[in-house]
């Protein structure tokens, strides 16, 4: 099988002065076959930014060898290269010639580039009046449409709504599997990983610390984040997403407060306490999203009411029975006022849940993707 | 590709503005004015025997040409910082199109120049020509030092604090709205020919000697020469940075 990207020993070195240097990269070294999608997963500072930097030619490697095969294009930050006082339609020949395309070939391509996009009663309007939505659509559709062998994505799809992201997905995926363009995507959406990538390399602290089959990677990586932001008081977590207009504080168990061990049916209480910074708002909606340990999505738990002239203010959330299988939980908790976020903290809170016979925890350890225990009664029946 | 960030800039340039392409003909037609009153009426130079306003108009054809390429290709990385930092292109692109941009206001200035021309002086119509490889010498000049300055202020921010003042004193010292002679005369002679080392002194001299039928300095030439060494150097510069610039912007 022949390649389309070929790295042999890079490293890139950022000087700091007082003879004081830093690693972004160190010694890496992939290759990434043509026709398939290689997923770069890693925490924030990782090195998969600086990566796609060096492969897009945006910045040059300290040292190492890259060879790429084919043309290349990328997409690092969604639009960029637009101007806000251009139109939808300008914009598309600017962008595309920006990114190596000829003027017939984005003639060829235009109307489906806009039909992708969705913008087509908007062409004519500046960019600066559309919508962010419209704004990212129209930047990937322009991209997405270059004919180039080798594509680079960054976390680009983190904006959009939900129908779009598919839609992204849906084409990265057939360009792969149809056109065999070699792909090399960064996202911290691992369900996206998952579904795209054939390949995923797991970089930290500028080196290649996994590679491998996408889920085998991401249970890797799921289990290091968790360790990892366990032990930090959700106060001191930061990194936050939503606008800032009020902040979760903490968030404890209540009451039959045994530790963070559940057993599997009985109650949980959990107190969830957040800041209003004298915020103007009438409406607070706060929503407890339960994951399992591998990251999939469980349940919801949400309340709101609406507040005014408080400081502080703390909510019980009171589940009769948690029926859960035995294995380790945990909440993502968001904070919205009048409907738009105002905080969010990912991994706020973990629990492990155990069951009184103690080789049922054992297979639960071992199975790591617990799920939602149902109360079920068996009986023999005659034949 | 050149063509389409120039056209980039042009759309940005006159978007949501009042006057437009006006602003093309009220900024030289402003300057000749100011010129006029300082320089004719209360200084009384003398301008080679021609007309004053054509005189003027000529060296005003240039220079903002020339300075407007030049602020705008100096500035033109650190304008367009995020774009450096997310997307590749040939980064030459950025300076050499704002030579392209200029071409819109300096047709129109040119325009103006003309119908001065043909109403208040004597001129030998043939002698235009010329503009077209002198305006060649004044672009590689503003090239040039556009590129150094554009590379050099990646490192050095304090070159864009600079150049505007750089701007004013070029445009003093170079013979504009006076007779070069007035300067020159002044010179001694060992070091008259270092006068041509601003570029628009000569390529300016050259003009207004094909197009009035004026003597000239054999020395002017120097100015071309000038011209294309800032072109080729800032370009040998230039590339020799292109590859830091992402990372020291």
């Amino acid at each position: 099988m022949t390649n389309a990207i070929e790295i042999k020993g890079l490293s890139k070195e950022y000087k700091l002065g007082k003879g004081k240097s830093f690693f972004a990269l160190k010694e890496i070294d992939l290759n990434l076959p043509k026709g398939k999608v290689l997923g770069l997963i890693g925490h924030n500072g990782a090195g998969k930014s600086t990566l796609l930097k060096i492969l897009s030619r945006i910045t040059f490697p300290s040292s190492g060898e890259i060879n790429v095969y084919g043309k290349l294009s990328s997409l690092l930050e969604v639009g960029t290269g637009f101007h806000p006082e251009l139109s939808g339609r300008e914009n598309i020949y600017l962008n595309g010639s920006i990114l190596g395309m000829t003027k017939s070939e984005i003639n060829e391509r235009f109307t489906e580039i806009v039909a992708f996009a969705g913008v087509e009663e908007f062409l004519d309007l500046p960019v600066k009046r559309y919508s962010s939505g419209m704004y990212v659509r129209l930047a990937f559709a322009v991209a997405a449409h270059l004919d180039a062998e080798v594509l680079l994505i960054d976390e680009v799809l983190a904006v959009g709504d939900a129908e779009f992201q598919k839609r992204c997905l849906q084409r990265m995926d057939s360009l792969s599997k149809e056109k065999e363009r070699s792909i090399v995507f960064v996202s911290h959406n691992m369900s996206a990983i998952i579904k795209l990538c054939d390949e995923v390399a797991w970089l930290e602290k500028g080196q290649i610390i996994a590679r491998g089959a996408p889920q085998e990677i991401i249970d890797q990586y799921l289990a290091k984040t968790a360790e990892l932001n366990r032990d930090i008081p959700v106060l001191l977590r930061n990194d936050r997403e939503g606008d800032g207009r009020a902040k979760i504080v903490d968030i404890s168990i209540a009451k039959n407060k045994i530790g963070e061990f559940f057993t599997s049916g009985k109650a949980l209480n959990l107190a969830v306490k957040f800041d209003l910074l004298n915020a103007k708002a009438k409406n607070f909606k706060l929503e407890l999203h339960l994951f399992n340990s591998r990251g999939n999505y469980l349940s919801t738990f949400s309340h709101s009411a609406n507040l005014s002239g408080l400081k502080q203010e703390s909510w019980l959330c009171e589940v009769k029975d948690l029926t859960l299988m035995p294995g380790d939980f945990f909440f993502n908790v968001h904070l919205y006022l009048d409907g738009q976020r105002a905080d969010f903290v990912g991994r706020a809170f973990y629990f492990k849940v155990i069951d009184e016979k103690s080789e049922d925890n054992e297979i639960a350890i071992s199975r790591q993707n617990p799920g939602i225990y149902l109360l079920n009664t068996w009986k023999t029946l005659k034949p | 590709m050149l063509y389409n960030f120039a056209y980039r800039d042009y759309r940005a340039r006159y978007a949501q503005t009042l006057l437009g392409y006006g602003w093309a003909i009220i900024q030289p037609i402003m300057a000749a004015a100011v010129l006029f009153f300082l320089f004719r009426n209360l200084l009384k130079v003398e301008t080679q025997g021609v007309a004053f306003l054509s005189f003027t108009f000529s060296g005003l054809l240039f220079w903002n040409y020339f300075a407007f390429v030049l602020s705008q290709s100096s500035a033109s990385l650190i304008s367009a910082q995020s774009m450096l930092q997310k997307i590749y292109f040939p980064r030459i692109i950025l300076p050499l199109s704002k030579g392209l941009l200029g071409l819109v206001e300096l047709s129109i200035t040119l325009v103006l120049f003309l119908f001065i021309a043909f109403a208040d002086a004597q001129l030998k119509p043939l002698g235009l020509l010329s503009f077209i490889p002198l305006i060649i010498g004044v672009l590689a000049a503003a090239w040039g030092l556009g590129l150094w300055l554009s590379a050099l202020s990646i490192r050095y921010r304090d070159l864009q604090q600079a150049l505007p003042f750089l701007l004013q004193m070029l445009f003093f010292i170079s013979p504009i709205a006076y007779s070069p002679a007035l300067v020159q005369e002044r010179l001694p002679e060992s070091v008259q020919a270092l006068y041509y080392l601003n570029p628009i002194s000569g390529i300016l001299e050259l003009f207004r000697a094909a197009l009035f039928n004026l003597e000239y300095h054999p020395q002017a030439w120097l100015s071309i020469l000038v011209a294309f060494f800032l072109f080729i150097s800032g370009w040998w510069y230039f590339h020799r940075v292109e590859r830091k610039i992402a990372d020291l912007i």
